[in-house]
């Protein structure tokens, strides 16, 4: 049977696993956005040469897996003398600053595609409006278009943060310590099964508890009715 | 016929969208405190011309004036006339406003916020103050209680109205109306018919374009019949509604069709 007193003495090493998952996510998403919402914008209004490197980005990062990413920046880049060489190798050699790079850069693919889709759907009248009472095309982009696809967009972009919450379990492949890792540790350590895993199961279910309760919060507080 | 006492004027505006032409040189002046009416079935172009006048729609060809001062238009590579540059296209819009068919409230915003943004954003006002015109515009479209709503809580008559005051509150000395009653319930024209009203009684300088026969008739000092991307009849209500025939076979024919 499960031996709970087993996961009691060791609560510091899931307590780290999780700041190291909320930390590693967290940084990840913001990241994200900050990446994705301008390469969403460049998308949706056919800026030449951005729109279309925008476009690239995500296909290429949308259609190769995140853990191939994970290697090819752990594994792959250390093959490469020049790159050891560089002043990148210090960032480059750590498991977490790898992890945060992949899961930014495959975030913002998947921001990209939530948040063009909402800027194009924002109302053609609503942009006129703004036109039309004096606002530059700027202005028009960050107080209608920009405000309105955020907030349409959120549940769709609520699905990407549980989404990377989960698939940033391939840290622990790379030796990161998050959620996972430590109760992979913890089966390691005592040549145990269940412990590990269901504590590790139990743990981010809690986290996607009070995310979804964050995001209703959100959705109450700033979606809107278009009626 | 550029006259300094002409408010706003447009001049020989030409747009084709495609191979079709919808405006074919109209040509339209507004003097101060005069309230136009377009008329006109759909697709005659009276949208169309409308939004020309503040340069949603970009014409082929033609030339705009406000105080008699022509607004410089540049051509670009699509052939269109576009301001020539941002800055006078934002001095022009600010001091002449629009009033949507689809209200086009932003609707992440309250009603309030929808009336202060332009001013905040765009006349560069202190929020306070802001909020002070804007509150005022509100009261006087009659909804000031509703301030603090949503536009998706408010009704359509609401919605225009609110719009309205977001007009009002740049202080324009033009306000052009594209079909402000078209979208709404028939119970719910009469409320905002009455606050444009309201506005033609205080001397606004107002281009409305319109299928109320009677605001035409009863309110403005101008009336224009656009048919096929052409002025057909223009005058005052009383001299064109008197013996529409005399004017015009057209004319005559969509007076008698609006009065069924």
């Amino acid at each position: 049977m499960m031996d709970l007193s087993l996961i009691a003495e060791n609560a510091h090493l899931f307590a780290q696993g999780v700041w190291v998952t909320i930390t590693l996510v967290s940084m990840a998403l913001a990241g994200g956005v900050l990446l994705g919402l301008p390469m969403a914008i460049a998308q949706s209004q056919r800026i030449p040469v951005l729109g279309r490197l925008a476009q690239v980005y995500s296909y290429v990062f949308r259609g190769t897996p995140l853990l191939v990413q994970l290697y090819i920046l752990y594994y792959g880049l250390a093959q490469f003398e020049a790159v050891r060489a560089s002043i990148f190798w210090v960032p480059l050699s750590n498991a977490y600053v790898c992890a945060l790079i992949a899961f930014t850069l495959n975030s913002a693919a998947y921001v990209t595609e939530i948040y063009r889709g909402a800027l194009l759907n924002v109302d053609r009248g609503e942009i006129e409006a703004g036109l039309a009472c004096g606002m530059t095309r700027r202005q028009v982009m960050w107080r209608i278009i920009v405000p309105q696809a955020l907030r349409t967009s959120l549940p769709a972009y609520s699905n990407e943060v549980i989404f990377l919450l989960h698939a940033s379990v391939v840290a622990s492949t790379i030796t990161v310590i998050d959620i996972l890792g430590a109760g992979r540790t913890l089966n390691a350590q005592y040549y145990v099964v269940y412990e590990g895993f269901l504590t590790a199961a139990v743990l981010y279910m809690a986290i996607v508890a009070v995310l979804t309760l964050c995001i209703r919060w959100l959705e109450r507080r700033y979606l809107f009715s278009k009626a | 016929m550029s006259t300094a006492a002409n408010k706003l004027e447009a001049r020989n505006i030409h747009k084709s969208f495609g191979n079709m032409e919808v405006l074919k040189g109209v040509s339209l002046s507004a003097k101060s405190h005069e309230v136009i009416s377009i008329l006109g079935s759909s697709g005659s172009g009276k949208s169309t011309f409308l939004r020309c006048m503040n340069l949603l729609e970009n014409p082929d060809e033609g030339e705009i004036a406000l105080d008699g001062v022509a607004l410089a238009l540049a051509r670009r590579k699509d052939g269109k006339l576009y301001a020539a540059d941002q800055a006078s296209l934002v001095a022009y819009r600010t001091r002449v406003a629009m009033v949507f068919q689809s209200f086009n409230l932003w609707s992440h915003m309250t009603a309030l916020e929808n009336v202060t943004k332009p001013l905040t954003l765009v006349l560069r006002k202190p929020a306070a103050e802001a909020r002070e015109i804007a509150e005022a515009a509100l009261s006087q479209v009659g909804l000031a209680a509703q301030k603090d709503q949503m536009p998706a809580r408010l009704s359509g008559g609401q919605k225009q109205r609110v719009a309205i005051a977001r007009a009002l509150a740049m202080s324009p000395e033009v306000i052009l109306f594209d079909e402000p009653t078209s979208a709404l319930d028939p119970e719910l024209v009469g409320e905002v018919l009455a606050v444009m009203r309201g506005l033609a009684e205080q001397g606004r300088t107002m281009i409305v374009v319109t299928h109320e026969m009677d605001f035409a008739r009863e309110v403005s000092s101008k009336v224009v019949f656009l048919e096929h991307g052409q002025i057909e009849v223009e005058g005052s209500p009383a001299e064109i509604f008197a013996k529409p025939a005399e004017h015009s076979a057209r004319w005559a024919e969509f007076i008698s069709r609006t009065r069924n």
